[in-house]
């Protein structure tokens, strides 16, 4: 995997991307979060909290963006290497400092 | 006729008078062995042994407690971060699913349009909440 956007300038929402940026994404969009996990505990439906969803994608796209904007090669690489480890942590540590000094939250 | 020979005695009457050939001790005998219990009543008491087991197995298992916790906040970490993410994901899948239902109950509607009193896309459930589809039509690539 080579980088977290792609052609188009959007960015791949992988699972190593998003758990590369999960501390960012609970931080920035936990109102977003937690609006659209009330409105499903409320109901079930997908058909009910469909906007609230948009709300959340919205959010964690518009993050995305941001973080490639600002840190690009180290959230690369700190994906990348999740990628690499299969979304371990503990081995990730060294490119896990470097995207957060880079980008902090 | 051999033991006359070997054992030979010169000047014996009979072979009844052949001297005894035997592996026997030395002359004067053997040195004395000891074969008597020596156990010493020295070394540490038995609270001495007592409260070193209890000190060692207590060290160990702060150990134990310490790497419990380093393990726990790398688990809480992992945790922590699929409770982020879950939404987004949750999200996208919202979309992907309405999209299909949609398209499902279109069919469902063309099929039992001649059918008098159907409601399409009725709840078979009379709980009033809202139940995935429990066939497994709406993602024949899983199946």
């Amino acid at each position: 995997m080579d980088s977290t956007m792609d052609a188009s300038g959007e960015p791949i929402p992988t699972s190593s991307v998003l758990m590369a940026a999960a501390k960012h994404i609970g931080t920035r969009c936990r109102g977003e979060n937690i609006a659209f996990l009330k409105c499903k505990k409320d109901d079930p439906n997908p058909e009910k909290c469909l906007d609230k969803g948009r709300q959340v994608t919205e959010c964690v796209l518009h993050l995305l963006r941001e973080l490639h904007q600002n840190c690009n090669k180290e959230m690369d690489a700190y994906a990348g290497c999740m990628y690499y480890r299969t979304n371990e942590f503990e081995l990730c540590r060294k490119e896990q400092q470097a995207f957060e000094k880079a980008c902090p939250f | 006729m051999t033991e006359a020979v070997i054992r030979n005695k010169p000047g014996m009457a009979s072979i009844k008078d052949m001297p005894v050939m035997q592996d026997g001790p030395p002359p004067g005998g053997f040195a004395p062995v000891r074969f008597a219990r020596r156990i010493p009543n020295s070394g540490p008491s038995a609270m001495a042994i007592f409260l070193t087991t209890f000190g060692v197995f207590s060290w160990g298992m702060y150990e134990v407690g310490k790497g419990n916790k380093i393990r726990r906040a790398i688990k809480e970490e992992k945790y922590a971060a699929r409770r982020a993410i879950l939404p987004v994901i949750q999200a996208e899948e919202d979309e992907r699913f309405v999209k299909e239902w949609k398209k499902y109950l279109a069919e469902e509607a063309r099929i039992m349009k001649d059918v008098p009193g159907w409601k399409v896309g009725e709840s078979v459930y009379h709980s009033g909440k809202w139940m995935p589809p429990a066939s497994g039509e709406l993602r024949p690539d899983i199946w």
